[in-house]
């Protein structure tokens, strides 16, 4: 199984620390609120305390008059309104009539000191009319004369309906021996990441602004603040500095990051501006709420014959990710089995609450839980083992899902196998005494989203390397670590392909003046795409020294093959490089007949060798400077049919958790033991981080399954902190064992696939499943709080004595 | 809004005297004044804007108020002790395990290394209503507790009914102490007077102390049991930092059994039951988890919902009683 040592690499497949790790635990690392930037104003924010009302007037004089005061905005000061996506800008980076939700800024002070900022935000008087606010969604679905957006045309609450149909549902639930179905509900919840939202804003004495702000997306970012400034690209520049966190919760364009950069340009200085953990809350951005019913047909020999479901979740004010989100509640069930009969309907509201966005395993969560406990409930019925069921289902390498996802590498099978036999799950699965139970689950998530958000034809990621005259290597790309590790996988890629020392290679990423395009941070495409960008400039930069190695030792330079045209190519899932197209594909083979290493470049069939400086300085002749470039673009791929390109993805990672756990039946508290996790990840570049990856999801899934939920009262956070908000500590982690699952993914860089997010879905079902192995109750309401584990066997117990009730009738007759 | 306000004076006496000068002075000049040991507690509200104050007074400076001592069959803890001083002192663990185990279930290390035993027996009341954030308790209306006309618990309340507010009190440690009958010395302007913990208690959640302004809790006093056949069990999602949803004090006697309980009301509730009003024990723990079920007028105000708390008053008495039971068969 471990097959990195067999590959023979230097630097990739071995448990390597983070390039930052060093500077974050020695408190060295700057995030964007550690940044001193000269003299900087302070901003502050007046937030509304209601979630639905028109604001008559705002009067900013007061705190204009206020001494130390050097400005004030409101929501008149924009023009634009913006969004992440080009189809739902519906944001304002101020309230301008309406507010649509608790927390939302209506106005913003940029003083001397933050004290004096915090007393001008005191100062603004804010006339409100209180309006008729909808907090719930089924309500929210309902004809209204209140719509939250008539400004976009919109006469109700509806943001986006999603309906696909594939195959034939009825004869799917036809072909089945068991049908189940259920409704299960999910409470909002909170990225909870560690560093709450900030930013500084530079600027120049041309009017240029430097904007530090701690987000994912620096590319959608620029854009957006473009649109809203209305100043062109170039005269802004983002950079990210070390990040605290972002789980999607960073993954937006925010209001707070226009009213720094509207400051700093109309006022002429520096700014300052970070958020409260309350702030955060009031932003949100989290994990929708959501209502949802499915239906599964399961046939013994077929598994599962048709999947239906019908979807509400709750939106909040604006748009964000929302549309996807909608689309992925529905797709991302077209994994990890085949589905041939399949429909959803998803319908995504406009409440009056924050709005819900992106966030760790985005809109698959909440359906992956639905199935896989509905899957458990066909198992159970059909008196079938649901592990050894999966077994059974998961997709083949190299399928096409239903909806024509085009699956490649997958390596589930083996690790699923392996933590049956880890966890003894076949003497213990339905074996262990009451209160002790185990339980499986799986799940499949992208490798990144093949298409970008604004459409265009630009590479995906594009990484540019250079080579110092004294052999130092610098990669370059606008990839977001938000504290993943994707710097020192781009490092990572870099020194493979070279020979060199991670030690000999920096990294520069997120500063939109310096590094080259990268669409940012999310949905688990940074390590396909930045990856292989990164190992493609590597690549074209051995071909510099091995040509320059070839001029000092007076050799040909080794010919490279080409692929036929770049669309053939991308169907077969090929590796080989085409230089002279300047286009290299995914992960390409480079063998070129030389070995890079110690400091040497070694002719293999001449065994003659320079060094890496004198190849250096052979190839400067050339060109003055060492420059390279790799891009990555996704295939062409996918089906015709309206909605096609969500969800589709060059690969895709697949998970099975295995989770054992103790119930108390007379508390109802649910002990997580054990977790035994086997993630197929393509080849692992660094297992240290993916191991990271696995226990934070871990944790996370831990959050949702059993304690985390926003909670409002109309429309009002009622738990806007850490203290009442409740994310696991850490006694309640359970043991966890990782069990190596691997495969070759053809199009990954060195086979690698996504680690960061799939891991998530599957680990809050299995936690479900083994609680009905343990005391036979069906849980269906995320989170899964001891008072509904009560509630649930209470149910369970009525319903027994109910049987034998009519059962001692019916032998009474 | 997370930073303290600006305008409040800060003195921290180093004697009791000093301290009583001190108040005196503010008690003339109208001037509004906090005390703040561990301030673990006192922080938040005034970085919330619960608290407005003109002056803070620092208790940290009175080191007479520290040390946990044994005098003949007592043991006398001074106020100012840390929880973690209690967790960790040898006389506790040897005379009164119990009580080191309810301060130890006190939120997390680092605040249990501030915040002071004396801090926690008059830890003020919650609410999810009003410890908020200026935004959230503007965007309901002001409550009883904030000054205001109404209760967002009981919606019917109105000014005039016996208990206004329905806050509930939070402390780990104050049913501990209860059951060991612990008295604590006051110290204020008509001098120390010794009261029992039971009588320091009133069922209002907008302040259910019975002390007068100005005065601070010097010391707890407690008689050393013969054998200390005590349990305490704590009910929150997580097994650190959260307040009690429930907390369940038990303790064994050979006159029976008693029971406190913290986390519902705004009061503590204390419960007695004696061997010889039972036919059998398993009687009387019947019958005192029922009183005990009794007590609790909860209200939703908390992660758990109002009948789930309710229905652990039971339970956990009831785990207690087996704990107590295993633990002196062994």
């Amino acid at each position: 199984m471990d097959k990195a040592a067999d590959n023979g690499y230097k630097i990739i497949g071995k448990p390597t620390p983070l390039i930052d790790s060093r500077a974050k635990v020695m408190g060295q690392a700057l995030y964007t609120d550690d940044i001193r930037l000269h003299n900087p104003l302070t901003i502050k924010i007046l937030r509304s305390p209601h979630p639905s009302a028109n604001i008559l007037s705002v009067d900013i004089t007061a705190a204009l008059a206020l001494p130390g005061v050097r400005g004030v905005l409101t929501g008149a000061d924009f023009k634009n309104t913006f969004g992440v996506l080009t189809i739902s800008k519906d944001e304002p980076a101020l309230a301008r009539t309406v507010v649509r939700y608790e927390g939302e800024p209506v106005a913003a002070v940029a003083a001397e000191t933050a004290e004096i900022a915090d007393k001008a935000v005191e100062l603004i008087k804010v006339d409100y009319q209180l309006t008729d606010g909808v907090f719930d969604s089924r309500r929210a679905l309902k004809a209204t004369d209140h719509p939250l957006h008539p400004e976009l045309g919109r006469e109700n609450n509806l943001h986006k309906k999603v309906l696909q149909e594939f195959g034939d549902i009825d004869q799917g639930f036809e072909q089945a021996d068991v049908v189940v179905e259920k409704r299960f509900r999910f409470a909002s919840i909170n990225h909870a990441f560690t560093e709450p939202h900030a930013t500084q804003v530079e600027i120049d004495n041309r009017g240029n602004i430097t904007v530090y702000s701690a987000t994912q997306v620096p590319h959608y970012l620029h854009m957006a603040m473009a649109e809203v400034l209305e100043i062109p690209e170039h005269r802004i520049r983002i950079i990210k500095p070390h990040l605290g966190g972002g789980f999607g919760g960073k993954s937006d364009p925010f209001p707070h990051e226009m009213i720094a950069a509207r400051f700093a340009l109309d006022l002429g200085r520096n700014v300052k501006l970070k958020f409260s953990r309350e702030d955060v809350f009031f932003s949100h951005h989290g994990r929708h709420q959501t209502d949802l019913t499915m239906k599964l047909g399961f046939c013994k020999e077929k598994g599962i014959t048709a999947l239906t479901l019908d979807t509400l979740i709750d939106g909040g004010a604006y748009g964000s990710f929302g549309i996807v989100t909608t689309y992925y509640n529905g797709v991302l069930l077209q994994g990890p089995y085949k589905v041939p009969n399949f429909r959803f309907h998803v319908n995504r509201l406009y409440t009056n609450k924050p709005m819900c966005g992106a966030m760790r395993g985005h809109g698959g969560v909440n359906p992956r839980f639905a199935s896989e406990v509905l899957l458990d409930m066909a198992c159970a019925e059909c008196d079938l083992d649901p592990a050894e069921t999966r077994l059974r289902f998961i997709l083949k390498e190299n399928t096409l899902t239903t909806n024509e996802f085009r699956v490649t590498s997958v390596g589930l099978q083996n690790g699923l196998r392996e933590a049956m036999k880890r966890t003894d799950w076949q003497r213990k699965y339905g074996k262990l005494p009451f209160g002790k139970g185990i339980g499986v689950a799986c799940g499949f998530f992208i490798s990144g989203s093949a298409l970008p958000i604004h459409w265009n034809k630009l590479p995906a990621s594009t990484v540019r390397i250079t080579l110092d005259h004294d052999g130092g290597v610098t990669v370059y790309s606008g990839a977001s670590d938000i504290g993943q590790g994707s710097d020192t996988m781009l490092a990572q890629m870099a020194a493979e392909v070279l020979g060199q020392p991670m030690d000999n290679v920096k990294v520069i990423s997120a500063d939109t003046r310096i590094t080259p395009v990268d669409l940012g941070s999310y949905s688990s495409r940074v390590t396909f795409m930045a990856g292989n960008a990164s190992r493609n400039a590597a690549i074209r930069m051995r071909r510099l020294l091995v040509e320059a190695a070839c001029e000092l030792l007076d050799m040909t330079p080794p010919e490279y093959d080409k692929p036929d045209k770049p669309e053939d190519y991308f169907r077969q899932g090929g590796r080989k490089p085409d230089f002279d197209q300047g286009f290299l594909g995914p992960n390409p083979d480079y063998a070129d007949g030389f070995i890079f290493e110690d400091g040497l470049i070694r002719s293999e069939r001449h065994n003659a060798s320079v060094t890496w400086l004198e190849a250096i300085e052979k190839a400067l002749e050339f060109q003055g400077i060492l420059q390279t470039s790799g891009t990555y673009r996704a295939p062409k791929m996918g089906g015709k049919f309206k909605g096609a390109g969500a969800g589709l993805s060059p690969s895709y990672s697949f998970t099975a958790f295995i989770v054992e756990v103790t119930v108390d039946p007379e508390t109802g508290f649910i002990k997580v033991d054990k977790a035994t996790c086997a993630h197929d990840c393509g080849f692992p570049l660094n297992p240290l981080a993916v191991n990271g990856q696995i226990e934070g999801c871990i944790h996370m899934g831990l959050g949702q399954a059993l304690m985390e939920e926003m909670v409002y009262d109309n429309g009002a956070t009622q738990n806007p902190s850490f203290l009442e908000y409740k994310i696991p500590s850490a006694f309640e982690q359970p043991v966890v064992d990782i069990v190596p699952t691997y495969s070759d993914d053809s199009e990954g860089p060195f086979g690698a696939k996504e680690a960061g997010e799939g891991i998530l879905a599957p680990v809050i079902p299995a936690i479900a499943n083994a609680v009905y192995d343990a005391v036979g109750i069906r849980l269906t309401q995320l989170p899964m709080r001891p008072d509904r584990v009560l509630s649930a066997l209470a149910r369970k117990k009525k319903t027994r004595e109910k049987k034998t009730r009519k059962k001692k009738k019916e032998a009474k007759r | 809004m997370s930073s303290l306000p600006e305008n409040f004076d800060y003195v921290r006496p180093a004697t009791l005297d000093q301290l009583s000068a001190l108040v005196t002075e503010y008690q003339q000049k109208d001037r509004s004044f906090a005390f703040s040991a561990g301030g673990t507690d006192l922080i938040p509200k005034l970085k919330t804007r619960l608290l407005n104050l003109d002056s803070l007074i620092s208790l940290n400076g009175l080191t007479e108020l520290t040390g946990i001592e044994k005098h003949a069959h007592h043991i006398t803890i001074g106020a100012l002790s840390t929880l973690s001083e209690v967790a960790d002192s040898d006389l506790i663990s040897q005379y009164l395990p119990t009580l080191g185990d309810a301060a130890r279930k006190v939120a997390s290390p680092q605040i249990r290394n501030r915040a002071t035993i004396g801090g926690n027996i008059m830890v003020d009341n919650r609410c999810s209503y009003i410890n908020q954030s200026p935004i959230n308790r503007e965007s309901h209306s002001p409550c009883f507790k904030a000054g205001g006309d109404v209760c967002h618990l009981v919606k019917s309340a109105k000014r005039g009914d016996e208990i206004l507010c329905q806050a509930r009190f939070v402390s780990d440690t104050a049913p501990v102490l209860l059951l060991l009958d612990a008295k604590i010395t006051i110290t204020g302007a008509a001098g120390p007077r010794k009261i029992k913990l039971a009588e320091l208690y009133l069922n209002d959640g907008i302040d259910n102390k019975n002390i007068n302004s100005g005065e601070v809790i010097t010391a707890i006093d407690i008689e050393i049991p013969d054998k200390c056949r005590m349990d305490y069990q704590k009910l929150a999602i997580r097994n650190a930092l959260d307040f009690p949803s429930l907390g369940v004090a038990v303790r064994l006697s050979d006159n029976g059994v008693s029971v406190a309980l913290t986390g519902l009301n705004p009061r503590p509730g204390v419960f007695q039951a004696d061997t010889a009003d039972y036919d059998s024990f398993d009687n009387m723990i019947a019958a005192i988890c029922a009183e005990a079920m009794g007590f609790a007028v909860t209200y939703q105000q908390d992660f758990f919902p109002r009948g789930y708390r309710k229905d652990m008053i039971a339970v956990f008495i009831r785990r207690g009683v087996d704990r107590i039971m295993k633990e002196s068969k062994t």
